[in-house]
């Protein structure tokens, strides 16, 4: 990954309440694929919604592009570079895939109509939706508005794209395509996403962030999270007490994490292992 | 090179490969077809020509789409604000739901207690267009959801540009229901400029909190007020305060106009503080 930061944070924190979301965060990213892992109420989509520009911080100073949210004018300017996929999309059920994608168009400013229709149809396609595009939302499954959502969020080329969650709902063949695409635009733009799944950021991000209780555990590569677990996994027949966390494998064996007892089996650590130790040792710190 | 087989891709399979629109494994199959055949290869340039073409087939299908287009939407397709502003159903029907209730139960006061559809209108009449630019306010109100939100358009002008519309639609409504109580012509001034100084005043308060709490406020001081004058122990001849207020009170009139231009001038300088951005 290469690239001046398109995103820069420092000091960044946000509280709902007593709860920190995020807490005093520093973190600067540019061009490629960004994952974001982190287990439920880590703060991940509180800071993509504020890398978004439509939450705002509590302290600390938040840049897109060297542009600040806070201010209106520059949060316009950084809207029109930017493509958002929120957790939660909430479309109205009664228009068609191809009239939301394209009301979204509207609202990104693509007011010519030959221009936004060539667009709409692009992104439909890239998501697959091509023979689905006439469909009203309620008809569609979830993964098919989850992908109509990116879509949107696809909409003139952004420089920035904010993705919460952007394969929840969708089945293999759906995702392959999901990291096809992004994979694409994260060649010239930055691509932010929050995921639950390790493989999907072993298979496409070239940059991962692991954030709990709203803090960074973790910046780095992929395979560098996976060699934070090395020797550092062992497997064996009956869970570990000695063990940070333990879990039985498909193969039936119990694979363990921490640090593994005299003659333990010690094996090849995974990018799972590695955020499980990860979060695991801050939780025990914490 | 010429074709090293008897298969070639169909046109069907083309347009779906050119769209992105077939699976993996199949796409792998035409692009090593591709690989190998002319044939195949000189299809896919046609098909990946610019769809919005100026020539033959293209310019026709681009035309009728385009015809499809506008007439499928005849309210969105004047200019783009008035598009983005009566694209919200949710809101169009809010709307209507207000100015038919301000009607209906004027119409309905008017029909079986014709003493209490005058206070009763006095009530609602300013109400009605402060409920209708609150409306447009509302986050759930885009038919795009969280996805408009981050949106350049979402960045001001939207919800004011659908504040105006639905605020507008709920004065036609009260000017409707007018007709059906005893208020003159020159009575216009006493629900005309309470309702556009709320609203005003409800809009631009907006920029800073939650304009729903900002609205319940007002609609609660005003319904409390408009009782205690009808209703209350001190209660005079409504009729009579009405015309008062027309003829004389040009001071309070005046009032409710300045209040309603400062109030204009602060949500166009502050247009861009949205209440989405300081939400949750």
């Amino acid at each position: 990954m290469s690239g001046a930061p398109a995103i820069e944070v420092t000091s960044l924190s946000k509280r709902y309440g007593a709860t920190p979301a995020v807490d005093d965060l520093d973190w600067s990213g540019g061009r490629g694929v960004i994952g974001l892992l982190g287990p439920n109420g880590a703060g991940k989509s509180t800071l993509l919604r504020m890398l978004a520009t439509v939450l705002a911080q509590d302290s600390g100073a938040i840049r897109v592009f060297g542009l600040d949210p806070a201010v209106a004018d520059e949060r316009l300017a950084i809207r029109r570079r930017l493509g958002y996929l929120p957790q939660e999309a909430g479309l109205y059920r009664n228009f068609s895939a191809y009239d939301l994608v394209d009301y979204v168009a509207v609202l990104k400013e693509i007011t010519d109509r030959s221009a936004r229709r060539d667009e709409v149809r692009r992104v439909l396609g890239d998501v697959g939706m091509t023979d689905d595009m006439h469909r009203r939302i309620r008809t569609l499954s979830g993964g098919m508005q989850r992908r109509v959502a990116l879509a949107a969020a696809l909409l003139g080329h952004p420089d920035l794209l904010v993705l919460d969650e952007p394969s929840a709902g969708l089945d293999p063949d759906q995702r392959l395509r999901m990291r096809g695409v992004l994979s694409e635009v994260g060649q010239r733009a930055t691509v932010l996403l929050s995921t639950h799944q390790t493989d999907e950021v072993a298979a496409f991000c070239q940059r991962v962030l692991v954030l709990d209780r709203g803090r960074l555990l973790f910046d780095g590569a992929p395979r560098d999270l996976a060699r934070r677990a090395t020797d550092r996994v062992w497997v064996s027949d009956v869970p570990d007490a000695g063990a940070l966390r333990s879990w039985v494998t498909g193969d039936g064996d119990i694979r363990n994490i921490g640090t593994p007892p005299p003659g333990a089996t010690v094996v090849e650590p995974t990018l799972d292992d590695g955020y499980l130790l990860v979060a695991t040792e801050d939780g025990v710190r914490a | 090179m010429t074709a090293v087989d008897e298969w070639h891709v169909s046109d069907h399979e083309l347009e779906r490969y050119v769209n992105h629109a077939i699976p993996t494994v199949a796409r792998a199959s035409v692009e090593s077809h591709l690989l190998e055949c002319d044939r195949c290869r000189s299809a896919l340039s046609v098909a990946r020509a610019p769809t919005v073409g100026t020539f033959g087939a293209d310019a026709t299908w681009s035309r009728i789409a385009d015809r499809i287009d506008v007439t499928s939407r005849p309210l969105r397709s004047s200019t783009t604000a008035l598009q983005v502003s009566t694209s919200s159903p949710l809101l169009m029907l809010a709307t209507l739901a207000v100015a038919l209730g301000v009607v209906v139960s004027v119409a309905i006061a008017s029909a079986i207690a014709p003493a209490a559809s005058l206070p009763l209108f006095v009530m609602l009449a300013p109400l009605a267009p402060v409920v209708g630019a609150v409306l447009a306010f509302q986050t759930g109100i885009d038919p795009a959801g969280q996805l408009a939100r981050a949106t350049p358009l979402a960045s001001g002008r939207l919800p004011f540009i659908r504040a105006l519309l639905s605020c507008s639609a709920a004065l036609v409504a009260v000017a409707v229901s007018s007709m059906l109580v005893p208020v003159g012509l020159d009575d216009v001034a006493v629900w005309l400029l309470p309702g556009l100084a709320l609203t005003a005043l409800v809009v631009a308060i907006s920029t800073w909190i939650d304009p729903s709490r900002v609205a319940l406020a007002l609609i609660g001081l005003w319904a409390v007020a408009v009782s205690v004058w009808s209703w209350g122990p001190r209660s005079r001849n409504v009729r009579l305060d009405l015309g008062d207020f027309a003829a004389e009170q040009r001071s309070v009139q005046l009032v409710l106009i300045t209040v309603t231009v400062a109030s204009v001038v602060v949500a166009f300088v502050r247009r861009n503080e949205l209440p989405v951005w300081r939400s949750r």
